[in-house]
């Protein structure tokens, strides 16, 4: 049995209705205390003391945007494509808008992959980039970006020994750092942006 | 025949009374009933659907008084969202045991089109700092660059880099001096102006990144 609105009905005895009743009541709590290995998703169940707050979010994943035409901002997960996968997304629609003339489109605030060990480090930012920094010292090779992206946007590097350096882009995936000399024993540190 | 007005559906917490039989009370259970189910049935998975009920399928967070100051016990992180004056609805978190509120997202990300030899892109970090980032190509020993959109209250900080260039084979080229952040309008800064250096003869096609307050 699942949760019934259209119930009690007044005509039935007393007797056969205390179980629909219960279900829904049933329904609710179950609803509201969703435990996997432990872990309590979505609401904090009946009868606790942060009833009514939420545990963990399961963003069940939308084909189109919410939209928004009140005073909210609205998150939800969609898929969004990059050039290594297509993965459900956490996206943000916010309802004003400045300038007014723009389109109030949804932005993606997240990516699925993270790199904290290094030497190739990324993150992501919002709007759908990835960011990508380091520190080198053996510029003879380009770096590769790692997870691939669709496109790099701008690379910056800079050395640590005063001297100059300038880079080359060849898309989709690698930066080279130039400064006169690549034998030098020099480290330089490098970002670059990239569209997933 | 006139159409009976539509009936307005109220939760009443006070059904049944000891005494009802269901007859009397089953309007209120109804209403009742349908009230937990069209509310939750907001922001989530129907109650009553097969899988997966409860689950978001998105979360919309109203908007908060300005003054409001959430309270947050130790365990707790809360997500809501305030108007920001002369932005618009923001996402704010607050940190367990009452921290400092930071505002997460602080504009609408769009793209623009390149204009004047350079391109444009921008994004957020939490904390009401914008960056804009993209290519520059001056043809000169000065050039303008533009910050977009123009809602800059303060520069915090400007990086360039140089693209080495196919005819360059060995030396770098060098990025261009940073002469002033120019005022477009009172208390925005929409100008970054820049001066090729004393080794180069004009600025060179440059990577860009600005960090800015909003």
């Amino acid at each position: 049995m699942t949760y019934n609105p259209l119930i009690p009905i007044g005509e039935d005895p007393p007797a056969d209705q205390v179980n629909q009743i219960r279900q829904n009541f049933a329904s609710l709590a179950s609803v509201f205390s969703k435990t996997i290995l432990g872990s309590v998703y979505n609401h904090t169940p009946f009868n606790n003391f942060n009833q009514g707050d939420h545990e963990s979010i399961i963003f069940q994943k939308q084909s189109t945007d919410p939209g928004v035409t009140l005073n909210l901002d609205v998150l939800y997960a969609k898929d969004a494509v990059s050039a290594t996968s297509t993965e459900p997304q956490l996206f943000v629609q916010i309802p004003k808008f400045v300038p007014n003339n723009k389109p109030n489109n949804p932005m993606q605030l997240t990516f699925n992959t993270v790199n904290t060990t290094g030497p190739v480090y990324q993150s992501f930012l919002p709007g759908g980039y990835l960011f990508f920094f380091g520190t080198v010292s053996d510029i003879s090779l380009p770096i590769t970006l790692v997870p691939t992206p669709s496109s790099i946007v701008i690379a910056i590097a800079q050395s640590n020994n005063g001297f100059a350096a300038s880079v080359v882009i060849a898309n989709p995936d690698k930066v080279k750092i130039f400064s006169g000399n690549e034998t030098m024993p020099y480290t330089f540190s490098w970002m670059a942006i990239a569209k997933a | 025949m006139a159409i009976p007005p539509e009936k307005t559906i109220v939760f009443n917490p006070a059904t049944p009374q000891p005494k009802d039989i269901i007859e009397d009370s089953q309007e209120s259970f109804l209403d009742n009933f349908q009230v937990l189910y069209d509310s939750f049935k907001k922001n989530h998975i129907p109650l009553d659907a097969t899988s997966n009920a409860g689950n978001h399928t998105n979360l919309q967070l109203l908007q908060q008084p300005k003054d409001t100051d959430f309270q947050t016990d130790q365990g707790e992180i809360s997500v809501y969202t305030k108007n920001v004056e002369g932005q618009t609805d923001q996402i704010f978190l607050r940190y367990q045991g009452n921290q400092d509120e930071f505002q997460y997202t602080n504009y609408q990300i769009y793209s623009i089109s390149p204009k004047n030899r350079q391109t444009f892109f921008f994004t957020f970090l939490p904390g009401k700092i914008i960056v804009y980032f993209g290519v520059i190509t001056p043809k000169g020993s000065t050039f303008d660059l533009e910050i977009k959109p123009r809602i800059a209250k303060n520069i915090i900080g400007v990086n360039l880099c140089p693209f080495n260039v196919s005819s360059n084979t060995g030396f770098p080229l060098y990025p261009p001096f940073i002469n002033s952040c120019v005022e477009t309008s009172p208390g925005i800064f929409g100008i970054v102006s820049l001066q090729t250096t004393f080794l180069s003869e004009n600025i060179p096609p440059c990577s860009y990144i600005v960090f800015a307050n909003v």
